[in-house]
């Protein structure tokens, strides 16, 4: 009987802590700031790296829209125990190292792959159309540790290139990288933009009807798309776990959701990124 | 008045299921109004005339049809049409079977502009306005099929609603929804008569389906070979009941669309179009020679175009190995998937034995000899006739193939109790993932 009470105990706390857990999980999410893409590579192509060997790489590009404020780029490290590769992530108006916007230099110890790192800045620093330079400046510890960046070898982005060292080195080639906006609305409907813009921006691009339907269909599939997830998690969460009433059911419903975020936002999520706040 | 499904004796969780047909049937219209809402989404997306595979070519025949007022007509392939490329037409979109081109064609013809984006827009609604049919076809397929596990056709539902390819294909136009329709309207058919024994109400249902099915395009027919396979299981001791039977639909079936083929024969001289078509692109110049007549064996075929993955990864999602579109352990996971739901129904396969002889063939093989045997039909076309490949050709059995997969997967787990919840708690996820290929990977590809 006491053990029978005893492992009901522990389900009972193994279960709070899971809830909790996704409980914290949601709110870390939803205090992140909210990015809107702008500018992306396209997953039919395949990007390499290149190695860091003059000491500066950068890529120009011209800002696709106002509050342009993140850029992300991805690398990979080679670092020998004790050894470290510096890097100073500086915006430029213009090619080359006069005109800086904002820079900041981050310091990594390990080898890592894949690495991708979320540059963001002051949004107001930056118009449409503004002619800009990502530079990357690497400081590279001892010759035995190696710094890449992934890049395309196609030309793929059109309104910029990779340089090496300011220059170009081979033309038609590009650094991978992304851009992100701020978003014109505030938390939560910020949450909905970031998806719908773009969804309007490709539908516009395909001809296709007119933003509102656009944004409607969109909002009604949202809406529908929770009330599945409220239901399915009222109906099956309680039985999955072994009880009753309105607080397991909500329990359910923050587990599922946090499952669910974790599919759609894991992206947005600082963990396992580099973020670099130029300033 | 609700109904629950009936506990298994003997299972270790005797508790009857949460979900009662009401809930069942909300769920799963909820899933269908999503999933017809998110291909709508995806036809404003894609761009017209690139929304998909082959798009183009459709499109092409329906404005060919809109121009003349009648049907389009094959007038040969331009010098050189296939030199470049790695396959050739199996047979010409004019004179393959595709009668949901009409009302495409009658509306554009009513309501289109001289705007051919407008009008590609117009097009693909006909694709999306089939989902909703395909799914509660398949829901009701389901039903029949698993009526002891009330969760099976929600699952079921909820994979024909997430899996991104096949959104994607009811998004755009070609004559592939179309296709899935009939072909799941005939899957449904059969399971109906095989359960009532072919009664009368069913006889012209399957009649009816494969009339329809023979108005489509080929990848459908495999409906046939599935109806006389339980046709003559269900009645080999009737004979003169069989027999009655096969007139009686193959007449119905007939009566609906042996027209089409009419027509090819006075225009081409070949009912079918296949022999036609190899002779025009053989006229065309340079084309890719089958591989059967370059001498490879299959075994030597499968190497050479890679068929498994380059299928594996098409039927999922995107447009072959070049371009996956679904991170590496998505595909670990679907292929886990079926290698779980394979062992499954070889448990389930052990488990009936020799009882099926006598009750009437089992639907799970029904299933199978739909799905497995397209999957044949697409290997020895494209060995013999088109290299061309792509997981959507076996489609029109997609709702067998989830058939398949719930009754392995429920093979080696029952959907009972706790598990029943798993499956259940499934279906959001599933929809969060095409959520995120939605935003991840369409809008990306379209916009950059």
């Amino acid at each position: 009987m006491a053990r029978s009470s005893l492992w009901r105990r522990v389900r009972q706390g193994a279960l709070v802590s899971v809830v909790a857990a996704s409980l914290v999980w949601i709110v870390y999410l939803a205090m992140q700031p909210v990015h809107v893409p702008v500018f992306e590579m396209s997953t039919e192509l395949t990007s390499r790296y290149t190695q860091v060997l003059t000491g500066v790489k950068g890529q120009t590009f011209v800002a696709p829209s106002d509050n342009l404020s993140r850029i992300d780029v991805w690398f990979r490290t080679e670092v020998e125990p004790g050894e470290d590769v510096g890097i100073i992530f500086s915006l430029h108006r213009g090619v080359g190292s006069g005109n800086e916007i904002a820079s900041q230099t981050i310091v990594v110890r390990e080898s890592r792959d894949q690495l991708r790192a979320r540059v963001s800045f002051d949004p107001a620093l930056i118009s449409k159309g503004d002619r800009l330079y990502l530079r990357l400046t690497t400081v590279l510890s001892s010759p035995r540790t190696h710094l890449f960046f992934a890049y395309f070898r196609e030309d793929v982005y059109q309104d910029g290139e990779l340089r090496e060292l300011d220059r170009i080195d081979v033309v038609g080639q590009d650094l991978r990288f992304k851009l992100f906006r701020d978003p014109h609305l505030p938390k939560p409907l910020a949450w909905a933009e970031a998806p719908i813009a773009r969804a309007i921006e490709a539908a516009g691009e395909s001809a296709g009807p007119p933003p509102w339907s656009v944004a409607l269909t969109m909002t009604v599939i949202g809406t529908l798309a929770f009330a599945v997830i409220v239901v399915s998690a009222v109906l099956a969460w309680p039985r999955l776990v072994g009880g009753s009433g309105y607080g397991n059911a909500l329990g359910g419903v923050i587990v599922l959701i946090a499952i669910i975020l974790a599919i759609v936002a894991h992206g947005e999520a600082p963990i396992g990124k580099l973020v670099v706040q130029l300033s | 008045m609700t109904r629950t499904a009936a506990p298994v004796a003997g299972s270790h969780d005797q508790r009857a299921s949460t979900l009662t047909a009401q809930t069942q049937q909300r769920l799963v219209t909820a899933l269908i109004v999503l999933a017809t809402l998110n291909a709508l989404l995806w036809s404003f997306v894609g761009g017209p005339g690139s929304g998909g595979p082959d798009e183009p070519s459709h499109f092409g025949v329906v404005s060919k049809m809109v121009a003349t007022g009648g049907l389009a007509e094959f007038e040969g392939y331009s010098p050189g049409a296939f030199a470049a490329g790695p396959v050739r037409a199996q047979v010409a979109h004019e004179i393959t079977p595709n009668a949901y081109a009409i009302p495409v064609a009658a509306v554009i013809g009513l309501i289109g502009s001289d705007d051919i984006a407008f009008n590609i827009h117009v097009a693909k609604l006909f694709s999306v306005a089939l989902y909703p049919l395909t799914l509660w076809l398949a829901f009701l397929t389901f039903r029949r099929i698993f009526p002891d596990s009330p969760a099976a056709p929600v699952w079921g539902v909820g994979v024909m609603a997430t899996v991104p390819m096949f959104t994607l294909v009811h998004s755009y136009y070609t004559n592939d929804a179309p296709a899935i329709a009939v072909g799941t309207l005939a899957t449904y058919s059969i399971v109906r008569a095989a359960q009532s024994r072919f009664a009368r109400r069913d006889v012209l249902l399957v009649g009816v389906a494969l009339g329809l099915v023979g108005l489509h395009k080929y990848t459908g027919f495999i409906a046939f070979p599935a109806f006389g396979i339980t046709l003559l299981w269900s009645l080999w001791r009737h004979p003169s009941r069989l027999i009655q039977t096969a007139v009686l639909v193959l007449g119905i079936a007939a009566t609906i669309c042996s027209w089409w083929y009419i027509r090819n024969w006075v225009l081409y001289g070949d009912p079918i179009g296949v022999a036609f078509t190899q002779a025009a692109v053989d006229a065309s110049g340079a084309a890719p020679v089958p591989p059967r007549t370059r001498g490879l064996n299959p075994v030597e075929f499968l190497q050479e175009s890679d068929w498994l993955g380059e299928n594996f990864a098409t039927f999922w999602a995107g447009w072959g190995l070049e371009k996956l579109k679904l991170p590496g352990g998505v595909y670990l996971t679907f292929l886990a998937l079926l290698v779980i739901a394979s062992i499954g129904l070889v448990i389930r396969a052990i488990r009936a034995g020799r009882q099926a002889l006598s009750s009437g063939p089992p639907l799970l093989f029904i299933m199978a000899i739909l799905h497995l045997g397209l999957w044949s039909i697409s290997f020895w076309s494209s060995y013999t006739v088109d290299v061309a490949l792509s997981g959507r050709y076996v489609y029109p059995t997609f709702a067998a193939f989830v058939a398949l997969m719930i009754g392995g997967l429920s093979g080696v787990f029952a959907w009972r109790g706790r598990m029943e919840s798993v499956v259940m708690l499934g279906v959001p996820i599933m929809l969060a993932a095409n959520g995120v290929y939605f935003v991840n990977t369409l809008l990306r590809d379209i916009l950059d």
